[in-house]
């Protein structure tokens, strides 16, 4: 028998007859349209046997914030929101904190420790072990040592409120170098002008829950000002029932601006002289707390005689460019508000404000007896902790101590300055007093961020070993030669000392939420330890620890042995909230105390009666020091070793006790210039972080189009100053000053002061993952930085620019 | 109606059609046309179906017939509500060890005892692993079962969904299709017309709003 | 239950007071952790950007130094009469029929075909453009390592939108169930945006219970209340509260907004 054609045909038809008398089609055409739902690539959920909420401190920025972990079976972060019962935060996060898992499985991340491969910067590493890297890093660290080059070792921290910047701080000592340099922060500006007039440095917070009226000299309050979280509970109260007067004073339609009751709008740089406009008023029109001053300040004659001859409505109305009439009527409403404060430090706190004008908002306060009074300032408590077992330096660590510091501060010329990092980069990069061997870098990002990071990337060239302390591919880590790696937020265990801006005491500590790190990585704490041990005995005593969780223990001993304070109790179960609290004496043990402690779990001590002000001021004439005796004391050796030079290298114009005084300086490039008539002023956004850290990718994707736009940074301007140059809303245009220019998009706002061009900082890295890298411009690249008269700090608020269309 | 109904109901037409259509062929009959419609039908029912599941075994071969009628344990002593309702599933290694450990056997003769401390639970606490259950009928991602709502709520029993699995000696293999990669007992037993029937069966429509199931 | 009109008996729904909002974007960022949101590479083609919650920046327009600017978060409004979505959805896959009155979207049920990108006044609707999730990409796998595994990721070609986090009040139900309570008290059903704002602008519950803070912060303040574009009578269970007269204005283009009234 054949198969022919037909019969072909007719098994064919059979075939196809047959099939569709099974269910073989039906179900087909169903799978397959289920298939297309799911297609293999759209990720499945995880099946998680133990989902639950576990308290943390989230480290993120110095806020202090309680939160808690939304964590999937001991091992991954899912979700951060804010805890309840946590004193600073109430319950709230701000946009960076629930962002938390995304730092988790950042692509920036380094997953284990590090050596350089490639070229510095390229970011091309090799994965090496722990031990590994420990022993290259502290080998090279004895070597240096025995050399008698201790000093050579330097380290750029950018860590702030922890125990571990402490450890990081007592290693450097231990090792013998005075290297050790801070990121430039509002926080350095805070301390020194604390330093001059309350006689030590982060002596105040601002007690916002009270205050009736808050005057804001350009703070970023609803901005990431402070600690975030607190700020904006502040200004949402002040919304709700209870009706709080917010004054801003700034120079751009800032958010706060906008969401203030009155925005006054001063010409950039004119903050300190407003700010004694209305110490002229409220002092000639006797509306000053007389008993305050006469009891509780110093210098006062000399403050009132300088503010009385040089500080008239009209004058200041000149400066600031607004009518006198409205400081007049400010400057009543502010002394007449039974529980004004009058708060300082401009943006979010992350570039440093003008010490004279930190001080000379703090002298208005000071006027109005607004200092321990409800809503007022309030010079904290201290916080207890327990000092490490002593040690001393050996030898070689004393010679290395006794080298003066690369960048000048705690020198004779800038006594009360912590650190400077622009002169630290100059004198890396000149090479003209001694060279960096050694350079750690600690969570610091200087290589993006600070007044110049194109000298510090320079002055990294001549740096022969770089270690990074960094957890991210940031913009420096990049350039290190060996990485050690910092775990991430909740993998290890984490701490926050003494918020900035909090009026009184605190103290934060959680133990690891997750299980384990999700990469191999360990807490920075650790890591130093590890040095410690690795470098021998002289210096291992000073770090005496198993590691990083047993040296907080030991220091928060102090805080159970004061017999003060209370635990809060974020704790789900406890019903006992912040208010509440647990007193720290009713712990029994310190088994118990630490147990209560280590569950993201905060110590703090409000116990505080308005009106006292026994042992507040701790300055040489134990009162508020209009007149600095500190800042004098400290200055003498300076001013009479360099005489008429002196001042001119400070950058003080005043001479004679006004040097001590707050005064106006200005610190903005004059206008006029014809090549650059436009000020260039960076803007701090809340969605945008300066830190190490860099942006979450949804924290990038929050921006809006008028700040990012594809690969452009966005610049705000004036209409009417636009219109001027020939620049349209979303033109492409080179924005140009005597550094250098950038290529940047334009949008109109008439919110932009006329004349100043306004460029968000955050944008612009060359490192993290590829939701960050290349997005837009660093502005910081072009900007140029003036020394802050007295403190030498770099300032970088206004440079002179010009705009061209491309 | 099912396609498994559908294909039984219109099979004897086509038949009768076969046996008349002989005498209008010119030549060669319609053998061919019987031959192909045959191994297709073969095919359709028989060969293509067991092809189109996986089978993977559970991880351990666990008697559920034991615990259940030797032991004389409840359902929801190991497949339990934690206190915010939702539902545990398989249970973990934790709730075997309240029962079964090194130190503490149930029955030393036992050799499936023995094979799964062996394997999963071994002398060292260091090695402790959870095993990997096989869900018979985890849902899609995009479904929503709530188990208290029926058992709670709805007050249904185990075996009115589950049938005679408490009463198994020995797992059987889990079916997933290939395609979809669904286990072929959410096919067969709740797929969304089945869902939506038993909800109006017992009354209650206004579950079967979208949302109700869906995420 | 297809009727697409008013909701009686519980009526979820959300008040959101604009003065206290100060656009810091918490709401949107806890939003995309609760919901499995994700990031395309470049987000600032805001037409192809997936925000669920969107924060929109409003300015007065005024000329320096008496310009103002404002946010606005804008969730799915959830609209409770004939949501124009619902009524044009070819396959079904928007409905608003389930007690309480939430519009549902399921994503798996979408056929892409964008009708009701277009119907909804308010752009709470986005459609995926780009697969999510493309597992073929190596980074993604670490990116999805943290992902809600109570919300469906979605795939490309379909639209979603904010749920009122759905999944947030099934797990009450469950929670209640076991509990043994008959109805679900009001902190045990709150969304993501609601509980993460630190500026406690956002407001969630049972409109119609007056027991509930929406409740009450509707009747007291009434003066201050108002819905985006009410003249289309979609009737959105999303309501905001300002006492600025320009917001007011700037959120209802269809709004002669009365001088000397008060706002």
């Amino acid at each position: 028998m054949k198969l022919d054609r037909r019969a072909f045909i007719k098994f064919a038809v059979g075939t196809v007859a047959g099939v569709h008398l099974t269910p073989l089609p039906w179900k087909l055409i169903d799978d397959i349209a289920i298939w297309t739902q799911n297609w293999p690539w759209v990720p499945r959920l995880a099946k998680y046997a133990d989902l639950d909420y576990v308290n943390g401190l989230c480290t993120m920025c110095e806020g202090g914030c309680g939160v808690k972990v939304r964590l999937a079976d001991k091992k991954k972060s899912i979700k951060v929101e804010g805890a309840e019962g946590a004193p600073v935060n109430q319950g709230g996060v701000c946009p960076l904190g629930a962002a938390g898992p995304q730092y988790e499985y950042s692509l920036a991340r380094f997953q284990s420790p590090l050596r350089r491969i490639g070229a510095r910067g390229s970011g091309a590493f090799a994965k090496i072990t722990w031990t590994e890297a420990l022993q290259e890093v502290s080998k090279r660290l004895a070597e240096l040592r025995e050399q008698g080059q201790a000093h050579t070792v330097a380290m750029v921290s950018g860590r702030r409120h922890t125990v571990s910047r402490v450890l990081a701080q007592r290693f450097m000592q231990a090792y013998g170098s005075p290297n050790l340099i801070d990121m430039p922060s509002l926080a350095a500006s805070r301390e020194f002008a604390d330093q001059a007039q309350f006689g030590r440095p982060d002596a105040v917070g601002y007690d916002l829950e009270n205050s009736d009226f808050i005057l804001s000299f350009g703070c970023g309050l609803i901005e990431g000002w402070g600690s975030p979280v607190r700020s904006i509970k502040v200004f949402s109260a002040g919304r709700g029932k209870k009706k709080v007067k917010f004054v801003q004073i700034d120079n751009r339609a800032s958010l706060t601006a906008s969401k203030a009751d009155r925005w006054l709008a001063v010409a950039p740089g004119s903050e300190a002289a407003l700010a004694l406009g209305l110490a002229h008023v409220i002092i000639k029109g006797g509306l000053y707390d007389q008993a305050f001053v006469a009891d509780n300040t110093f210098g006062f004659e000399e403050f009132k005689a300088m503010v009385l001859q040089e500080y008239d409505p009209g004058k200041v109305s000149a400066l600031t460019g607004l009518p006198a009439s409205d400081i007049i009527a400010l400057a009543k409403e502010f002394a007449q508000a039974p529980q004004a404060v009058a708060i300082a430090g401009k943006g979010k706190g992350d570039m440093p404000t003008p010490v004279y004008e930190i001080m000379a908002v703090q002298a208005l306060n000071a006027l109005v007896g607004a200092v321990n009074r409800p809503g007022g300032v309030i010079v904290k408590k201290d916080l207890p902790l327990a000092d490490w077992p002593e040690f001393s330096p050996d030898d070689v660590a004393k010679e290395g101590l006794a080298a003066p510091r690369l960048d000048q501060a705690l020198s004779e010329r800038h006594p009360l300055s912590g650190s400077l990092l622009n002169n630290f980069a100059a004198a890396v990069d000149s090479g003209s007093f001694y060279p960096v061997n050694l350079l750690i870098v600690d969570r610091a990002n200087p290589a993006y961020f600070g007044a110049d990071p194109a000298a510090f990337r320079s002055a990294l060239d001549k740096v022969p070993f770089i270690v990074s302390v960094s957890g991210m591919a940031d913009d420096t880590s990049v350039y290190a030669d060996i990485v050690l790696p910092e775990c991430a937020n909740f993998e290890g265990p984490v701490d926050v000392v003494n918020p900035p801006t909090l009026p009184y005491p605190l103290f934060g500590y959680a133990e690891p939420v997750l299980a384990k790190p999700y990469f191999d990585t360990k807490p920075a704490g650790d890591i130093y330890i590890g040095l410690a041990k690795a470098l021998g005995e002289s210096i291992q005593a000073a770090l005496p620890f198993k590691d990083y969780r047993q040296a907080v223990m030991a220091a928060a001993k102090g805080l159970l042995d004061s017999g003060r304070g209370r635990i809060a109790k974020p704790d789900q179960e406890s019903d006992l909230d912040f208010g509440k609290g647990q007193p720290a004496q009713a712990f029994d043990s310190e088994i118990a105390f630490f147990g209560a402690l280590a569950k993201g779990n905060f110590w703090f001590d409000d116990s505080f009666t308005y009106g006292s002000l026994e042992g507040a001021f701790q300055t040489a004439s134990g009162r508020f020091e209009f007149l600095s005796q500190n800042l004098k004391a400290a200055l003498a050796g300076y001013l009479s070793s360099q005489g008429n030079r002196a001042l001119i290298e400070l950058g003080v114009t005043r001479s004679q006790e006004q040097v001590f005084m707050p005064h106006y300086e200005p610190y903005l490039p004059p206008a006029g210039d014809k090549a650059f008539p436009l000020l260039l002023m960076p803007v701090e956004q809340f969605k945008l972080v300066n830190s190490s850290y860099g942006n979450a990718p949804y924290l990038t994707k929050l921006l809006e189009d008028i700040t990012l736009k594809g690969k452009d940074l966005v610049v705000e301007i004036n209409p009417t100053t636009a219109a001027y140059m020939g620049l349209k809303e979303g033109d492409n245009a080179w924005l140009q000053t005597p550094k250098g220019k950038l290529a940047v998009k334009i949008h109109l706002f008439h919110g932009a002061r006329p004349d100043v061009v306004y460029a968000p900082l955050g944008l612009g890295h060359a490192a993290f993952d590829l939701y960050l890298r290349g997005k837009g411009v660093n502005p910081m690249e072009i900007v140029e930085a003036t020394a802050d008269p007295l403190s030498g700090q770099a300032l970088w608020w206004g440079t002179r620019a010009n705009m061209t269309k491309v | 109606m099912t396609d498994h109904d559908e294909a039984q109901v219109s099979a004897p037409g086509e038949v009768k059609a076969a046996v008349r259509s002989p005498k209008k062929a010119s030549s060669g009959g319609w053998w061919p046309f019987f031959a192909g419609l045959v191994i297709a039908v073969v095919v359709g029912w028989v060969i293509w179906p067991p092809l189109l599941y996986s089978q993977k075994m559970q991880p351990f071969n666990f008697n559920h017939a034991a615990h259940t009628e030797l032991a004389g344990m409840e359902c929801d002593e190991c497949h339990a509500f934690r206190d915010d309702g939702s539902f545990t599933g398989a249970p973990g290694l934790e709730r075997c060890l309240e029962c079964h450990s090194w130190g503490d056997r149930q029955n030393e003769d036992n050799p499936r005892e023995t094979a799964f401390l062996e394997e999963f639970v071994s002398e060292d606490d260091e090695l402790l692993k959870n095993p990997p259950w096989l869900g018979y009928s985890r849902q899609p991602d995009c479904v929503y079962f709530s188990h208290i709502a029926h058992v709670e709520k709805g007050g249904f029993s185990c075996e009115e969904c589950h049938g005679d699995h408490a009463k198994t000696a020995s797992t059987r293999p889990l079916q997933q299709n290939r395609l979809t990669t669904y286990s072929r007992d959410v096919f067969e037993k709740m797929k969304m017309t089945d869902c939506s029937a038993c909800h109006t069966k017992h009354g209650k429509p206004e579950n079967n709003a979208c949302f109700v199931c869906h995420k | 239950m297809s009727s697409h009109g008013p909701t009686t008996g519980i009526k979820y729904g959300m008040v959101i007071d604009l003065d206290k909002c100060t656009g810091c974007g918490t709401c949107s960022v806890a939003c995309m952790t609760e919901n499995n949101g994700y990031c395309l590479e470049d987000e600032s083609d805001k037409v192809r950007s997936i925000t669920w919650l969107r924060v929109y920046r409003l300015e007065n327009g005024e000329p320096y130094p008496n310009t103002k600017v404002a946010y606005l978060p804008r969730p799915c409004m959830h609209c409770d009469n004939h949501p124009p979505c619902v009524s044009v959805c070819p396959p079904t896959a928007t409905t608003k029929d389930e007690i309480g009155g939430i519009v549902s979207q399921i994503p798996t049920r979408c056929i892409g075909c964008r009708y009701c990108v277009a119907a909804c006044p308010y752009h709470a609707r986005y459609f995926n453009w780009f697969d999510p999730w493309p597992l073929y990409k190596d980074h993604v796998k670490q990116m999805t390592e943290g992902l809600n595994p109570d919300v469906a990721p979605r795939m490309r070609g379909v639209v979603e939108k904010c749920t009122f986090c759905h999944h947030r009040l099934m797990a009450a139900k469950e929670r209640c169930y076991a509990e043994g309570l008959d109805e679900i008290p009001e902190d045990y059903y709150q969304t993501s945006c609601t509980q993460a704002c630190p500026a406690g602008a956002i407001s969630f519950g049972d409109l119609n219970n007056p027991e509930h803070r929406v409740h009450q912060l509707l009747k007291e303040r009434q003066k201050d209340v108002f819905r985006l574009l009410e003249k289309l009578g979609t009737e959105p269970k999303v309501y905001y509260m300002t006492t600025q007269r320009w917001i007011r204005a700037k959120a209802d283009n269809f709004l002669d907004v009365p001088k000397g009234t008060g706002y």
